[in-house]
């Protein structure tokens, strides 16, 4: 179990902190997405959460153990995807990995395999730094996985990939949690964490502001979700409401009544609405 | 022991492609062309030419006798008068009248200094008497020490390549690893590893000793063959490539990336560079030189490849390394811990 408790980092000191007290609980096998637009404290949590970045404030503990107490051998366990892919570009595919493989202490996977998960069978021999981004993106999540880990931290394993790629990443994640590893998944697609994830958390500026499954999430707003355009002071807003709670209900009618209203689309309630909704902004 | 085996094998691929075993591969085939091309000594034109016009050129006569330059000793003023135009830094002597009273003039084409003037004075007047047939003392010569081995030209540099290339190599190329791996970041899939701090530097520092020796035995079989102390060289090697590297590593970890180590990186590079000046022009060796630990490198390589019965300086020169070694191990440690591997 991995337990964050107020975790706050302020890079600059200036009192404008990236991350502010975050805290939550990951039960052993699960997934936990961590969601949020650019630049909301996604990469500085996971950071701070595997030791890359010293913790100010705040506690991460490991099965009861603080992080600072876990020492070296705490990475044998411990799978890390970055979002910028960090390979040795001179060096292959294979040779990468196979060098990775050499660091750990436990036993670790067949590079080979892993490069023919994700598709790198052909480019095992061509150096890293002919690969394109997306081929990098793998090489570096397949790294994530040489040593068995129980507990994954993957950056945006899946932006820049193509859907049939990243069908392919997800379903090893899949086969990650059924293996009972638990997995840190930071994105900022909505769809990969609805598919994927067994709790999400939204990160807004650093703070979460909802917390949950998604599907409790979602039976929470209603299943409906609209998007109204209306002129206010003129300009046009974008609001998200979702009917069937009362107070969204109440807005709308004040909106139409109003006759400010542009557009009104009705669709499918999403975690993307959901989350437009509680920070007024989206994801992108 | 398997993570050390599985971080030098990677350092020594990285290092192949990197062009850096390339570079030493071109630096070596330097110094050996040098070594083999270089003549053993300069041949330089005599820088006096003397003119005897007494009749008969008795002065002529006895130098040549005493083993003199026939070259430096024309026989006509015609010849003479050539002989300085096609030198222009010589000093001629034109003797003339007769052997009891002569006549020396000095035709001097440059200022040249005093002392100079007064030793040509004083051998002219040398021929003269042997010219003359007086008896001449012959001065008693008593050598201070063992008398060493002529250090033929085109080894005398050894020494200063071995020592000065060596370091360069670690101290250089060790940065160029690190900025590397911080602008690949792979440094931060290093830190999420169990792989730690030792390894990391023993790694490195395996490597360029590797690189370092081969570089090290290269030159000193193709200046020396392979009759040499190779116990002292070696241990001198490795002493060289252990501390600059291990140095370099840690002075790196302090700098962003390579052109913000590059000036205090050159610093100490011309630093490492001064003993090598003293040893060149002795003159030039003020204390604070002597104390730059290249600086009793270069001398105990002298001594390990050129002996002069004073084995003490390469074991001296050791100890003190060693403890030069140990103060950049602690420095390096820390400095990896704290700015490369932060919390390692
Ligand atoms: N090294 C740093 N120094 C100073 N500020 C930083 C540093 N790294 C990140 N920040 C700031 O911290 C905030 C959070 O950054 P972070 O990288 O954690 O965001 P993110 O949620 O991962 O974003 P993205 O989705 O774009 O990856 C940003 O405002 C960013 O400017
Ligand atoms: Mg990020």
């Amino acid at each position: 179990m991995i337990e964050v408790r107020e975790l706050t980092h302020d890079y600059e000191g200036k009192g404008n902190p990236s991350v502010n007290e975050v805290g939550f609980t990951i039960e052993d096998g699960t997934i936990f997405g961590f969601l949020g637009p650019s630049g909301a404290g996604k990469s500085t949590t996971q950071a701070l959460m595997t030791g890359l970045l010293a913790i100010q404030q705040g506690s991460v503990t490991y099965d009861g153990l603080p992080l600072q107490e876990q020492g070296r051998r705490f990475y044998n366990r411990v799978g890390l995807s970055f979002e910028h892919p960090n390979v040795f570009g001179k060096l292959t595919g294979l040779e990468n990995l196979r060098y990775h493989a050499g660091l750990y202490s436990v036993p670790t996977e067949d590079p080979r395999r892993l490069l023919e998960m994700v598709g790198l069978t052909d480019a095992a021999h061509r150096r890293a730094s002919a690969y394109s981004k997306g081929m990098k993106q793998r090489l570096v999540f397949a790294r994530s996985l040489i040593n068995r880990p129980s507990i994954l931290f993957l950056d945006e394993p899946t932006s820049g990939l193509d859907p049939a790629t990243a069908e392919r990443v997800k379903e090893i994640i899949r086969a990650k949690r059924a293996e009972g590893c638990t997995v840190f998944l930071t994105t900022h697609n909505m769809q990969t964490a609805d598919e994927l994830c067994d709790v999400v958390a939204f990160l807004n500026d650093g703070r979460i502001v909802a917390m949950d499954a998604p599907r409790e999430l979602k039976l929470q707003y209603g299943e409906r979700s609209v998007a109204v355009e209306h002129r206010t002071n003129g300009s046009v807003r974008k609001e998200v409401l979702f009917p069937e709670k009362s107070e969204d209900a109440a807005r709308l009618k004040a909106l139409i009544d109003s006759g400010a209203v542009e557009t009104i689309h009705s669709r499918e309630a999403t975690l993307e609405q959901i989350f437009i909704r509680l920070t007024g902004r989206g994801l992108a | 022991m398997r993570r050390l085996a599985s971080l030098v094998r990677q350092d020594l691929t990285l290092a192949w492609r990197n062009g850096h075993i390339l570079v030493v591969l071109v630096i070596a085939a330097l110094m050996i062309a040098l070594i083999v091309f270089l003549p053993q000594e300069i041949a330089t034109g005599p820088g006096e030419y003397v003119l005897d016009e007494i009749p008969g050129a008795p002065v002529r006569a006895a130098v040549l006798e005493v083993g003199g330059d026939a070259s430096a000793l024309p026989r006509t003023r015609a010849e003479y008068e050539a002989l300085l135009e096609s030198n222009p830094n010589a000093i001629g002597i034109e003797i003339a009248g007769s052997l009891e009273d002569p006549q020396v003039r000095i035709d001097a084409q440059t200022r040249v200094p005093r002392q100079t003037m007064n030793l040509l004075v004083a051998s002219v007047e040398l021929a003269l008497r042997t010219a003359r047939g007086e008896e001449l003392p012959e001065p008693d010569v008593e050598f201070l020490r063992a008398q060493a081995r002529v250090v033929p030209l085109n080894l005398a540099g050894v020494p200063i390549f071995l020592a000065f290339e060596v370091g360069i190599l670690g101290f250089l190329l060790v940065a160029v690893f690190v900025f590397g791996e911080k602008q690949e970041a792979t440094i931060r899939a290093y830190r999420v590893s169990p792989g730690g701090l030792w390894p990391y530097i023993v790694s490195k520092a395996v490597v360029f000793l590797l690189i370092s020796i081969a570089y090290g035995v290269v030159v000193v079989a193709a200046g020396f063959g392979f009759r040499v102390d190779w116990l002292s060289v070696l241990a001198l090697v490795v002493w060289a490539s252990l501390f600059m590297t291990i140095f370099g590593l840690g002075f790196a970890a302090w700098f962003r990336n390579l052109s913000h180590w590059f000036f205090p990186g050159l610093a100490v590079l011309v630093l490492n560079l001064l003993p090598f000046v003293s040893y060149v022009y002795p003159v030039w060796s003020p204390g604070w030189v002597t104390v730059v630990p290249s600086y009793a490198l270069v001398y105990a390589l002298r001594e390990a490849l050129f002996p002069t019965g004073n084995p003490q300086l390469v074991v001296r020169t050791l100890i003190t390394g060693a403890a030069w070694l140990a103060a950049a191990v602690v420095f390096c440690a820390l400095s990896v811990r704290a700015r490369l591997l932060k919390g390692a």
